[in-house]
Parts: structure tokens; sequence; C-alpha cells
């Protein structure tokens, strides 16, 4: 697995679509930072319009600026994208797999190698995120100065965003091991969250369906209030997603003629 | 003799499809096993099952040994091996690639990527990246990925293929000389039986998903003694005159023609006593048994007489 790491890491470092995705990540924060500015891509609620507006009459410091760029964190669902192709994507579409799987890896230890050099890929993506707009707001207007409220609020909101993200790339992960085709899972990736979030701005009322919106809690997480029980199922709906998806594409590749 | 390999009785199916039917065989240590067949017969389909890129419907495999899953997998990081096209990371350069299987390999030898690299031959391809390679490269960076880990026993899939002349030769050298000098037993799926012949010390010839001949080269070169090639309009009549004649040991290919293999009559007297018999002669000339015609013959079998 840590072997995985270490060889996925090292072709990552090699490619230039990944100093591209990193290029782009630092142009799209920093550019929101300088204008004030935090965008969202796909559905946008009344209430994500409200926050985004309220946070313009602040000054940008570091932690009004990781408050705010919270509300625009679902842009990671594309800038993480491009990591996924690069690690996962591209061993399926080019057949790569066949090499350490004809030597000896099993199937399980190479499906879970894979997802955790993923989470490792997301997890630093996420600092790299929250790192870039820190430092960029802190150089420009500031440090400022975080309240217990502030920390608290915002472990929750990047635990949230994390699992809502996981959640998502697991279907992603489910459809490239069903039809292992990238092209396939990258539309799935882009228009689930976009459909989703659609349908639940059209269908207010139905509950459940919310919590299988994960684009909109990644851009909410910060600013809605949660009661105990909305908290718990949406750690649930998203746990249980990423659960079944994963032993679904589990269950697909090691029956899979190769 | 130590065995590498034992397949029994493996069966498999696509669908309703017999791809490999009840197939049987198995490798010794130091083998060259040359896996003949056309394409479709099953080559590739063998060699994915071997490491487990496809699993078998019945049958049961021994690598080095091991039968039980766990086990298995084990024995199989002792091998190497490149089925169907050799893939790498496009992006990547030739001794990039190798440093990325090394580090996923948990190889920590540093002089592995560089032997590996003199040894196919790349190592002056500079930064010159996977997806500009000719054919040619990437075979060979192919099998230095299977080599990185010094295997025991080396699996190629048509590894010839698409390679010009002069790497067909340089490709054959590699091979023989990781056998000879490393007591490599390599196993190697081919169409182009001229090479094969030249390298391999078994040979086993699969047709319609079942190994239908093995033999050794000795064997073959044993069998693949001369023999007269007689193309005449009334191969029947022939037959009758030449078994009145003596002969013993022939073979009728096909409607025009006969393989002879006893040459206890003389040329001269066949023609004299065909000719008497109002058959007329086409072609009469002494020929050899090379791998191509032994292989066509095998699969596509005429009437034999008596023995070949």
């Amino acid at each position: 697995m840590f072997n995985m790491i270490r060889a996925d890491l090292y072709r990552l470092l090699h490619s230039k679509g990944f100093y591209i995705t990193e290029a782009v990540l630092i142009f799209a924060v920093s550019s929101s930072i300088m204008t004030k500015t935090a965008g969202t891509i796909g559905a946008n609620t009344q209430d994500l319009e409200k926050f985004q507006i309220a946070s313009q009459a602040k000054v940008w410091n570091s932690i009004t600026s990781v408050s705010a760029m919270s509300s625009m964190a679902s842009i990671l669902i594309y800038l993480i994208l491009p990591l996924f192709i690069m690690t996962i994507g591209f061993d399926f579409s080019r057949k790569i797999y066949k090499n350490p799987l004809s030597s000896g890896m099993t199937r399980i230890n190479y499906f879970i190698s894979k997802y955790f050099v993923f989470l490792v890929l997301t997890f630093l993506q996420f600092v790299f995120y929250y790192g870039t707009v820190f430092i960029v707001s802190g150089l420009k207007n500031g440090w400022g100065d975080p309240s217990s409220y502030f920390l608290h609020k915002i472990i929750f909101t990047i635990g949230l965003q994390i699992i809502s993200l996981l959640a998502i790339f697991a279907i992603s992960i489910f459809i490239m091991y069903l039809s292992f085709s990238t092209v396939a899972s990258i539309i799935f990736t882009i228009v689930f969250p976009l459909i989703i979030s659609i349908i639940s701005a059209v269908f207010k009322h139905t509950i459940w369906l919310k919590y299988f919106n994960f684009q909109s809690s990644i851009d909410s997480a910060y600013f809605t209030h949660y009661s105990s029980t909305n908290i718990s199922c949406f750690f649930l709906y998203a746990l249980a997603t990423i659960l079944v998806c994963l032993v679904g594409a589990y269950l697909i590749f090691q029956r899979k003629d190769l | 003799m130590h065995t590498v390999l034992e397949l029994r009785d493996i069966t498999k199916k696509f669908g309703h499809q017999v791809a490999l039917n009840h197939i049987s065989l198995s490798i010794q240590r130091g083998d060259i096993y040359g896996l003949i067949g056309r394409n479709g017969a099953g080559k590739t389909t063998i060699l994915k099952i071997i490491v487990r890129l496809l699993q078998q419907d019945r049958g049961d495999i021994l690598l080095f040994g091991s039968s039980t899953k766990k086990d298995y997998f084990k024995q199989l990081k002792r091998t190497g091996s490149v089925i169907e096209t050799p893939v790498a990371n496009n992006q990547l350069t030739a001794e990039q690639n190798l440093i990325y299987y090394c580090k996923m390999k948990g190889i920590v030898d540093k002089n592995a990527v560089l032997e590996a690299l003199n040894f196919v031959g790349l190592a002056n391809t500079g930064k010159k990246k996977f997806k500009n390679f000719s054919l040619g490269m990437k075979q060979k960076l192919g099998l230095a990925i299977a080599l990185l880990s010094k295997p025991d026993f080396l699996i190629l899939d048509e590894p010839i293929n698409g390679l010009d002349p002069i790497a067909i030769v340089e490709f054959r050298n590699m091979l023989i000389k990781l056998n000879q000098t490393q007591q490599m037993t390599i196993l190697i799926s081919s169409h182009v039986l001229g090479e094969l012949y030249q390298m391999s010390t078994r040979f086993g010839i699969i047709d319609n998903g079942s190994i239908i001949k093995e033999f050794t080269k000795e064997e073959f070169e044993t069998q693949s003694r001369e023999y007269i090639h007689l193309q005449v309009d009334k191969p029947n009549l022939a037959t009758t005159i030449l078994n009145q004649l003596g002969i013993k040991s022939l073979k009728v290919v096909d409607s025009k023609t006969i393989n002879i293999y006893d040459f206890s009559v003389d040329n001269t007297e066949i023609v004299k006593q065909l000719t008497l018999a109002h058959i007329k002669i086409s072609t009469i000339v002494k020929e050899h048994i090379n791998l191509e015609s032994y292989f066509k013959t095998t699969i596509e079998p005429g009437e034999d007489i008596n023995h070949v």
C-alpha cells in the first residue's frame, strides 16, 4: 500500500497535469480573495447566496477568508477530478493495472492501495486549498483572530466536506470499475452532483434527497445550522454511499476478466 | 527436473464459447517453452490465467508447486510478464517508468533501473516519453519492467510482433542470454514460428482451445527429416503403386500432394512406375519439414498413411 502511494506520488510529480491542476487552484483561490468573490458551480441556494453576499462586506483576513471560501469548496470536485484520473483513471483506460496484477499483487490489495492513494490526495488537496486561502488572504489583509467557535465550526465543515466529496467520488469509482471508462467516470462526477442539486431544488420537501445533495453539503457546511439528527443523517448517508459503492466496485473488479 | 508451472485440466469459457478445453501442460526449470497457435487459439487466455488476469472455470494451476490462492500470489512475485501490448505510463520516460515500478514493487536496489535499461538497450532514450516510443521500444521497456524484480519465470505474449528484423534478432538474443546466464525459465507465445524455433527448447501447439501436441526441440529435429514432396493428378492410385513398391511411410497431404518419408526406393523408379500407370507428375522434389509446415500439417492434418 505504501509502495503504491510512493509510486503514484512519484508519477504525479512527473505529470504536467498535476502542476496545471495546482496552478488552477492557486489562481481560482487568489482571484476570489482579491475580488472578495466566492463563486459556486451548479445550483445556487438562497442561503448560499446570502452567506456569500454577507461575506463580501467583511475584511477578508485569513479567518474570514477561510469561512467565506468554504462556501466555494465544491470547486475541489473539479480540482480533485484530474488527480483521480491521473492515479486511478489512467490505470484502467491504458490497462496499466496489468503490470502490478500480473506480478503477484492481489486485486483486493490493488483496490485498497489505489483507494488509499486517492484518500491521501484528497486530504492533501483540502490542505492545499485551505492553506492557499489562509496564506494568500493573510498576506493581503492580515491573519485575523480565530475564535473557538470558528475552530470548532471549520473542523466540522472540513470533515463534512471531505466525506461528502468522498461520497461523490465513491460513485465515480464505482462507474470506473464498472465501465473501465475514464470518460464515463468524468461525466458522471460532473453531472451527478449538478443533477442532484437541481432535483433537490425542485423537490424541496423531499427530505432524504437533501442528504444525497453532496455538492450542496460541501458549499453550505459552514453557515448551515444543523441539528444533531441532521448531522448524523448527512454523515450516515455519505458513509453508506461510500461503503455501498466501494464494496460494489470491488465485487465487480474481483470478478472481472481483465 | 523441477516443475515451474503445471496446468491441470484447465477449462475457460467466455459466455457459451469455450476458450480453453481441458488444457494440461507442464514447464520445467530452464525450459524456453514456445506456445504455438493461430490467432484466437487460446494462447493469451492461457497466459492470462497463469498471471491471474483471468480466472479459470475449472482445473488447477501449480506455480513453483503452489496451488493455494495465498501461496500462488506469493509465487507470482517470482514471475515477470508482458501480456498483450506492453503498457506503461505515457507521460514518463523509460527510466522514470522503471523507477515508478521499482517504488511500486518495493525494489531498493539502486542499480536495478540502470541494469534493466542497459540489458534491453534503452539506456540512451533520454527524455523521450513512453507515448512517443516505437513498438519495438515499447516491447523492450515491457521486458525491462518484467525483469526489474529478477524473476525466475518470464511469461511473454507475442513479444516479437511488430518488431523489425534487427530488433527481432536482438530480442531473441536477449531471451537466450537470460535463459543461459540466469537459468530463467521462459514461456513465450508466438506465431512467428521461425523465431520461436530458434530460441525454444520445448513446444506446445494449441488449436481451438486444446493442446494438440507437445514436443521437445530434439524430438522435432528427429521427426523433421527430409521427405519427397510429390504432386500427382491421381493420388489414390499413386499411393497404391507406392505401397506396391514397398514404400510404407507416406502421407496424403491434399488432393494432389503426397509426402514420402521412406527413401528405400529411388526417385527414378518412382517416376517410372507412376508414369507407367498413366499418372501425371507435376512435382517431385526433396524437402525438409520446418516448424511452420509441421504446425500447418498438425492443425490441418491430411490423410495419414502409416506414420510420419
